[in-house]
C-alpha cells in the first residue's frame, strides 16, 4: 500500500504512465500491493524515488559491461587522473577533480579501476545520483567523494551502508547473499552485495547479472571444504534515504526557477 | 662481506641496513655459491619479512628446495596467495598438517610486527591469520592479531579482512583483547574500538571507565554471546556478537 501526504495513493495512473515490465512500473505494483505501507510525503518525491530505483538499476547495468575488474582493497586500483588510491584501498577525489566527470570514469574506464563488490555499489549510487541531480548539482552536493566499502562520509548517503530487514525486496534495492563457511583462503566471497534488477536477477560485481541460485552456486564454489551450510539471500535490504535525497534535489529546483517536475527517464512533467 | 659467513644473519642487515643492503648482500653470496646462500638462508633467525624480501632471489637462484622445511612452505604457501594460478605441490593453506601449522604461527609472529609492509605482504599475513583461525582453530595468534589491527589502522590502512577473520574466532577473548585497548587510548581510537565492540559508550565515561564497566559485563555474559556473520562487507557498522534472546541480560551500555 502507498500512502501520500497521509492518504491512501491510487496507484493505478501513475502506473499507465510506466511501460510495463520498467523499473518505475514494477517498483510502484509491488509497494502498491504490499501490506506493508511506503509512505511518501509527496508525489513528487515517490516520482523522485521511482527515478533513483530506476537509474540505480540502469547504472549496474553500464557497471557490468563497464570492465570495471574485481579486486580486493590489497589490489584496488584506480584512474589516478581522478582518484588517489589510499593506503588502504579506497579511491579519494582528487583535489581539483570534478566529482561528475570522476565517477562517470569508472564507467567509461572500467578496465583502469579494480576493487570489491560493496565500493561497486557505492559507484552505481553515485552514478543513479548523478543521472537523476545533473552534473551541476550533483558537483555541489558531493564535492568530496571517497569510495571505500561502507565507509561512507557523506552524511547524505549513510543508510545504504546499513541494511535492515525488509518485508520484501524492491527492485533498485541494495541486497546481500551470505556465505556463511566461506574457505579462508578466499575470504572475500564471504558475501556478494548486489542490487536488486528486474525479472528475479541481482548484479553483483565479480559475478554479473544472475538469478539468485547462479549466485549461491557461485558463493558455494568458494566455501570451506567439507561445508554443510549454503550461501543465501539475506532478508535485509540498504536504501538510500529518498526522502532526504529529494529533500536537496527539491531544494535545488525551487531556487533555480519554475518547478518542473521532470525526471530524466520520464516525458511525463506535473507542475504542482 | 666484511664479516665471516658465520656470524651474518640476514634478518639483521635487513633491520640494521634496508632491504636493498639485504638483497644485495644475499645475491652476491648465491653468486658466489648457491650453498653459502643456503646457510645464509637456513639461518634460526631468520624472520618472514626477511624471507619475503628474498623470495624474487630465492626463486631467482632455485634455492627453495634445499631451505628448511618451514620457509620452503613459507615460500609456497606465499606464492599461492599471490598467484592465483599458482599451482602449489601441496595446498598447505587448505590441511598441511602440523609443519604447515607451525609455518603460519611462524610466518605471523615474526611478521605481524613489521613497520612498512608492502601490500602483497599484508595479503598474505591476512590470509595466513584466516587460514590459521578456520582451518587450524587457532586462538593462541588473536592477542598478535588485535595488537596488527590497531598498528594498521593508526598507518591508515586495510584492517577489514583480519577484523573479520578475527571476530570468526567466535570466542569472547577477542572482545576482551579489543577492550583492554580502552584505557590507554585517545578519543579517535576509543571510537573505533567501541566500534569493534558494537557498543554506544556512555559519552560522560572515560575511556578506562568505560573498561571497566564493558568487562564486568564481558563476565557476566560471556557465555551468552552469539557470534554472528556482520562483517564490513555487509554493513557500515556490524555488529558482531549479540546477547543470547533467552539467556542474556541487557548489553553494557
Amino acid at each position: 500500500m502507498i500512502q501520500v501526504a497521509g492518504r491512501p495513493f491510487d496507484a493505478a495512473p501513475m502506473l499507465a504512465e510506466y511501460p510495463l515490465n520498467s523499473v518505475q512500473h514494477e517498483v510502484l505494483r509491488t509497494m502498491d500491493q504490499s501490506a506493508t505501507v511506503y509512505r511518501f510525503d509527496s508525489v513528487e518525491e515517490l516520482r523522485f524515488t521511482l527515478s533513483m530505483r530506476h537509474k540505480t538499476v540502469e547504472a549496474a547495468k553500464l557497471q557490468s559491461r563497464s570492465g570495471l575488474r574485481f579486486a580486493t582493497f590489497h589490489d584496488a586500483f584506480c584512474n589516478e587522473e581522478y582518484w588517489e588510491r589510499t593506503s588502504n584501498g579506497g579511491f579519494q577525489l582528487k583535489p581539483g577533480a570534478v566529482p561528475s566527470e570522476a565517477i562517470l570514469d569508472i564507467f567509461k574506464n572500467g578496465r583502469k579501476y579494480g576493487t570489491e563488490c560493496a565500493t561497486a555499489m557505492v559507484i552505481i549510487i553515485y552514478k543513479a545520483l548523478l543521472e537523476v541531480y545533473g552534473a551541476d548539482l550533483f558537483n555541489r552536493t558531493f564535492k568530496n567523494i571517497y569510495l571505500m566499502d561502507w565507509s561512507i562520509r557523506q552524511p547524505l548517503l549513510q543508510e545504504i551502508g546499513t541494511p535492515r530487514k525488509v518485508p520484501e525486496l524492491l527492485v533498485g534495492d541494495r541486497a546481500y547473499f551470505m556465505n556463511p563457511q566461506v574457505s579462508p583462503e578466499t575470504s572475500w566471497w564471504r558475501g556478494e552485495n548486489v542490487i536488486v534488477m528486474l525479472d528475479n536477477l541481482f548484479y553483483g560485481h565479480g559475478i554479473g547479472i544472475r538469478t539468485a541460485p547462479e549466485i549461491i552456486a557461485s558463493l558455494n564454489r568458494n566455501r570451506i571444504e567439507g561445508a554443510t551450510e549454503s550461501a543465501y539471500l539475506m532478508d535485509t535490504a540498504a536504501r538510500p534515504n529518498y526522502k532526504k535525497l529529494f529533500g536537496v534535489w527539491e531544494k535545488n529546483q525551487q531556487q533555480s526557477g519554475p518547478l518542473v517536475w521532470q525526471f530524466p527517464e520520464t516525458s511525463t512533467v506535473s507542475h504542482r | 662481506m666484511n664479516q665471516s659467513e658465520s656470524t651474518i644473519h640476514l634478518e639483521n642487515i635487513r633491520v640494521e641496513q634496508g632491504d636493498e643492503v639485504c638483497i644485495d648482500e644475499f645475491r652476491k653470496a648465491a653468486k658466489r655459491s648457491r650453498a653459502e646462500a643456503v646457510k645464509l638462508l637456513n639461518d634460526n633467525s631468520m624472520t618472514f619479512p626477511c624471507l619475503f624480501l628474498l623470495m624474487p632471489s630465492i626463486e631467482e637462484f632455485r634455492l627453495q628446495q634445499q631451505m628448511y622445511t618451514k620457509y620452503a612452505i613459507a615460500v609456497e604457501v606465499s606464492k599461492q596467495i599471490l598467484n592465483e594460478n599458482y599451482n602449489p605441490r601441496k595446498d598447505y593453506l587448505k590441511n598441511g598438517g602440523e609443519k604447515a601449522h607451525e609455518t603460519l604461527i611462524w610466518m605471523l609472529t615474526t611478521g605481524y610486527q613489521e613497520n612498512k609492509p608492502a601490500e602483497k605482504f599484508q595479503k598474505i599475513i591476512d590470509i595466513v591469520v584466516s587460514v590459521l583461525i578456520h582451518i587450524y582453530h587457532e586462538t593462541g595468534i588473536l592477542p598478535q592479531v588485535a595488537e596488527l589491527i590497531f598498528t594498521r589502522r593508526i598507518r591508515g590502512e586495510n584492517v577489514h579482512e583480519l577484523i573479520w577473520a578475527y571476530f570468526r574466532s567466535r570466542e569472547t577473548k577477542s572482545l576482551q583483547f579489543i577492550a583492554e585497548k580502552l584505557p590507554s587510548s585517545d578519543l579517535a581510537e576509543a571510537d573505533f574500538i567501541y566500534d569493534l565492540l558494537g557498543i554506544s559508550h556512555d559519552t560522560k565515561l572515560a575511556p578506562a571507565e568505560e573498561y571497566e564497566k564493558y568487562i564486568v559485563w564481558l563476565q557476566e555474559n560471556e557465555n551468552k554471546l552469539v557470534f554472528n556473520e556482520e562483517n564490513k562487507q555487509y554493513t557500515s557498522r556490524p555488529v558482531v556478537c549479540r546477547m543470547d534472546q533467552i539467556e542474556g541480560k541487557e548489553n553494557a551500555t
